[in-house]
């Protein structure tokens, strides 16, 4: 296995600003008008003034890319789905070695959940976007606080039309990469 | 369970990023005994060569040389390259890695020789970072 390492201007450029050649992963602009809306997984949609991410809850076993192609696909182990917030995210060094970027934060009120059962994961993705192939998408494991999930919730026992809020995670995203 | 991200956002927002990995590049390659630096700094001396003519590309999931290998340096010194440190002028980013070697081996910098003498000319064949 090798090792790639960056410095955290690349990362700069790959999670928050895009480079010349490529749109951000994340972003703390408030219009991503330009690059392209579909890439970003948090800030503002074409124009600033489109919500076009949506951070879901579901049961079950977990999604996994790339044969997890439709959200629709899994209609039948949401839980909760809560639109995000066009700001409010950002990018900060975290240690030497990495940066995190802020992001999760959904818009007020909330998301109200649409059915009864235990989150065990979640999907945030880019709702600009007509499926999981043609936008940006992430999940990652939902639990308990010290579980070690990915996304750790006070309770993962979602009922329904109890209205949810997230105040935002940080992905962390450390400098190495192994391939 | 790591996050997952989905090929799209891979491919699409992660990849060109690195394409500032382009033109404006000077690739240093260097042996063992220079070591493998903690964190991504500015390029250290003791270099075995340096190529500065070339560019890269997006070929799907892959940030790959462009155009057929032929670009050539002069070694600066002898050795065995070890790792590898890309300067991207224009941006100020930095790339290093410790996969070198020769065509059939699947690294990340393809060389026409894994033995270096100084003053003698040798190719970079490839470049190949590949997204999974």
């Amino acid at each position: 296995m090798a090792t790639i390492r960056f410095n955290s201007t690349v990362f700069t450029y790959i999670v928050r600003t895009g480079s010349p050649y490529g749109s951000p992963l994340f972003t703390d602009y408030y219009n991503v008008n330009s690059p392209a809306a579909t890439t970003a997984l948090c800030g503002g949609g074409l124009f600033g003034n489109t919500v076009i991410n949506s951070l879901l809850i579901y049961k079950g076993s977990i999604g996994s890319f790339p044969s997890f192609t439709n959200v629709s696909s899994r209609s039948s182990d949401l839980l909760l789905t809560m639109p995000m917030t066009m700001t409010a995210s950002y990018l900060e060094e975290s240690s030497s070695n990495s940066k995190r970027f802020l992001t999760g934060i959904t818009a007020s009120p909330g998301g109200t959940a649409s059915a009864t059962g235990t989150g065990s994961w979640f999907l945030l993705y880019n709702t600009w976007a007509s499926d999981l192939t043609t936008g940006s998408a992430l999940v990652g494991t939902v639990g308990t606080v010290g579980s070690g999930a990915d996304l750790e919730i006070a309770s993962t026992s979602i009922v329904s039309g109890n209205l949810y809020k997230c105040n935002g995670f940080y992905l962390n995203f450390p400098y190495d990469m192994t391939i | 369970m790591a996050l997952q991200f989905n090929t799209y956002a891979k491919v699409t927002a992660l990849l060109p990023s690195l394409l500032l990995f382009s033109s404006t590049t000077v690739l240093k390659i260097y042996p063992s005994s220079v070591s493998f630096p903690a964190t991504a700094t500015t390029a250290p001396a003791g270099e075995l060569i340096t190529f500065t003519n070339f560019t890269t590309t997006q070929v799907g999931n892959q940030l790959k040389l462009s155009g057929a290998p032929g670009t050539t340096a002069a070694a600066a010194l002898s050795g065995v390259p070890s790792w590898f440190h890309f300067t991207e002028t224009a941006y100020g980013g930095i790339m290093i890695g410790n996969s070198v070697g020769l065509s059939g081996s699947s690294p990340v910098i393809t060389l026409n020789s894994m033995s270096l003498t100084a003053a003698t000319t040798y190719t970079l064949l490839d470049i190949t970072l590949t997204m999974v």
